[in-house]
């Protein structure tokens, strides 16, 4: 089993000025010497409190961001600080989901427009095939009634839906999905989830940061808990129920499952 | 028990699509009444409607709403244009019933302090308060829902989205209201935060004998804050 | 009406006016005058002057003073608005900072006193109306760069800029294609066309003045008139008996046309 993900020491820390333009900026610890690894096929869930660094994380791993210290790797390909120009051959492979959907979508283009770019501009689709390749995989989505209408027109689930269309389009080795089931129902959840995973490649690997617990038990292979930028537990969900107080309280803040 | 709040058979009906029917609800002073379901149901129609809000054209079509300690009259009966019905509920709104919206931002005038916000919010008891009883009262309601003295001087753009959460229950419960919706007030808290300020919302709730009505879509909330429970589904399933 | 058909349209008075310019006497043609204020059935196509001229000259006279420094602010404008939106996308505090402190201080400006100093401080053997329409443009850039600003932020600026790169499409697509062409364009083209419009009227208002006051004219020599002169000639139709409906007729149809034309160029450049 390969390694997709190879992260070392990671640390990232910014300046968040204060509330007044005279006061002292404070320094803001997102990240204090986090490891990740990720083998291929693996889905890891990134949880934990707001501001627990899960986003900045993410960030870091697919280059949005630069560390400020440690080693991303990607693929055994040194990723970390290397400058964009070389990137952006190998971002189709490593895609991103934003947590707002809509801030991804042109809204000047309808949704079958936006996969067709995708494939003819990233994946070398020639031309005679776009138009069903990008058929099949609205129809995967539950989109194809939809697949003429702007963003403006979608809801907020089915513009989600657009953004997993594209990136499922590039078949990528890693997908970073930051909160992809945040501001929808339960029943909602446990859809948009299989709308993801169930798309994937099997060998793909799967990073899904999130503060719900509940709905990624069922799909994370490892749940990893960050808490003030630091790794606290690394819980394995069939294995049982996981040690640490606050891993319990995200799962089940409410203990209506009872105590282990 | 003391009932504060009784409304059936609420009907609204937005150009040719039913959002609600026949929804009916009882508010009972220091209980919680979950209004619980999927998106799309009619939480927050349903919500509005009983503070006179309707949105939409011809809006509520059927249903009585009575508030006993004000009297046996119904205030949802005919007329019910959208401008009337507003007109009717804005001595109550704000004093007998408050609204949390889902989004504390909205809740909060962002040009404001919150000190300010909370004084404007506690002059609209009866009696009027005098100015060292605001001044208590302010104080008092920050302590209640766990911020310091200094967030009276803040802006609701300087606090964190907890801290907004709770500025806007502070205000919401400033005027001593006997019924108190809170929409989604869950939406966009880690799970740790979201039992937080639930429990602060029921605590204050409970304090002030005032009756809480909980739009929620998380099971487990309903399970273990709500003394009763109204569930709507919603009637067109492909809606959202 | 269709994007096509408005674009059909916008680019059909662009000729006319094009080719009116272009087609323009360097100098007044000679007077004769017996012909002198001849309507447009005897002396096809538009009849003629006080002095017997043919008013088509004065037409295609005032085009080319007025078309294309119309088009070079409209132009102007609309590609400053374009930097502005896409500088918005960059999120650069220090940049966007700069913008607006430029953009309050040339916006709290009162345009027509610049432009009228402006016009008085250019030495008299240059009498154009590119230097005023370039002040013009100018002081019109911060409000348009602000609109194309805005557009950017609702579209999600610089999150939306990291989305798309994150997705692997390289900073020209991103930028040329998404941003400035399919959605600053509206916002863009109708700040253009505005300007365009209201420079042009701006040179017919000077002229007007300038001949109410018999002055020369600020905005073009004295060998060439513009449409104000048809003004001049065709107003008093309406109050006196004097036979000139026709020149009147003539100068308000051409500044109709010229409305026309921007805001089919609007139209044509609308969002979907």
């Amino acid at each position: 089993m390969s390694e997709v993900v190879r992260a070392r020491g990671l640390r990232r820390r910014f300046e968040v000025p204060g509330a007044w333009p005279w006061s002292p900026a404070r320094l803001v610890t997102a990240l204090d010497g986090v490891d990740l690894d990720v083998a291929a096929g693996e889905v890891v869930a990134l949880v934990g409190r707001s501001g627990s660094g899960k986003t900045t994380l993410a960030r870091v791993l697919l280059g949005l961001e630069e560390p400020d210290g440690g080693e991303v790797h990607l693929e055994r390909v040194r990723w970390d600080h290397l400058p964009e120009r070389t990137r952006r051959a190998r971002r189709p492979r490593y895609q991103y989901v934003p947590q707002d959907a809509m801030s991804a979508l042109d809204p000047q283009q309808t949704v079958r427009e936006h996969v067709v770019e995708t494939l003819a501009v990233l994946a070398a689709v020639p031309r005679a095939e776009q138009g069903r390749e990008a058929d099949v995989l609205l129809g995967r989505l539950g989109l194809k009634h939809r697949a003429d209408a702007l963003p403006r027109e979608l809801s907020g689930g089915e513009q989600r839906r657009v953004t997993l269309a594209r990136v499922l389009a590039l078949r990528p080795r890693l997908v970073v999905a930051d909160e992809p089931t945040s501001g929808l129902d339960p029943d909602r959840r446990a859809q948009v989830l299989g709308d993801l995973l169930g798309n994937l490649e099997a060998d793909a690997s799967c990073v899904l940061v999130t503060h719900d617990l509940d709905a990624v038990e069922e799909v994370a292979h490892r749940v990893i808990v960050l808490h003030e930028g630091r790794v606290i537990e690394t819980w394995t969900p069939r294995a049982g129920r996981p040690a640490h107080a606050l891993t319990r309280a995200l799962l089940d803040p409410w203990q209506t499952r009872g105590a282990s | 028990m003391s009932l504060v709040a009784s409304l059936r058979g609420l009907t609204v009906v937005a150009g040719g699509r039913t959002l609600v029917r026949g929804v009916d609800l009882e508010v009972v002073a220091g209980r919680v009444t979950a209004l619980a379901g999927p998106s799309g149901a009619g939480k927050s129609v349903t919500a509005r409607a009983c503070l006179g809000v309707v949105e939409v054209e011809p809006g509520v079509t059927e249903g009585s709403l009575r508030f006993p300690p004000l009297g046996d009259q119904d205030w949802l009966a005919p007329p019910r244009a959208a401008g009337e019905l507003r007109a009717r509920f804005a001595p109550l709104r704000g004093s007998y019933l408050a609204y949390a919206p889902q989004s504390a931002a909205s809740a909060l005038n962002p040009g404001r302090t919150i000190g300010r916000q909370l004084e404007l919010a506690v002059g609209r008891r009866a009696p009027a308060p005098d100015r060292a009883q605001v001044v208590a009262l302010v104080r008092d309601g920050l302590a209640e829902v766990g911020l310091p003295e200094e967030a009276a001087r803040a802006l609701p753009g300087e606090l964190s989205g907890g801290q907004c959460q709770r500025a806007a229950l502070a205000v919401a419960v400033a005027a001593a209201p006997r019924v108190l919706f809170a929409d989604e007030p869950e939406t966009g808290l880690d799970p740790v935060l979201r039992r937080q300020v639930v429990e602060l919302l029921v605590e204050v709730g409970r304090r002030h004998a005032c009756g809480i009505v909980l739009i929620t879509h998380h099971a487990d909330t309903v399970a273990r804050v709500a003394d009763d429970v109204v569930r709507l589904v919603p009637i067109d399933p492909e809606a959202s | 009406m269709s994007r096509r058909a408005a674009a059909a349209l916008a680019l059909l008075v662009l000729i006319l006016a094009g080719g009116l310019a272009l087609t323009a006497p360097g100098s007044l043609p000679a007077a004769e005058l017996s012909r002198a204020y001849l309507p447009p059935w005897e002396a096809p196509p538009f009849g003629t002057d006080q002095r017997g001229r043919p008013l088509w000259a004065t037409l295609a006279q005032g085009a080319s003073v007025l078309l294309g420094p119309s088009l070079l602010a409209g132009v102007l404008v609309a590609l400053a608005a374009t930097l502005g939106g896409l500088a918005r996308c960059l999120a650069l505090p220090w940049l966007d900072a700069g913008i607006a402190l430029v953009g309050e201080l040339v916006g709290s400006l009162p345009r027509m006193v610049v432009v009228l100093v402006a016009a008085l401080l250019l030495p008299g053997g240059a009498r154009s109306l590119t230097p005023l329409a370039l002040v013009w443009a100018a002081l019109c850039a911060p409000g348009a760069i602000d609109e194309a600003a805005a557009v950017a932020e609702r579209l999600g600026g610089a999150r939306f800029v990291e989305a798309l790169r994150a997705h692997g499409f390289g900073w020209a697509r991103i930028f040329l294609l998404h941003l400035a062409v399919r959605n600053l364009r509206p916002v863009v083209v109708r700040q253009g066309a505005e300007v365009t419009l209201q420079v042009a009227f701006l040179e017919i208002a000077l002229s007007y003045l300038a001949q109410a006051d018999d002055q020369p004219s600020l905005t073009h020599s004295d060998r060439v008139r513009s449409w104000a002169d048809l003004l001049t000639m065709g107003y008093p139709s309406l109050v006196l008996d004097v036979p000139t409906g026709h020149a009147l007729a003539l100068g308000v149809g051409a500044m109709a046309l010229l409305v026309v034309g921007t805001h089919a160029a609007v139209r044509a450049a609308r969002a979907r």
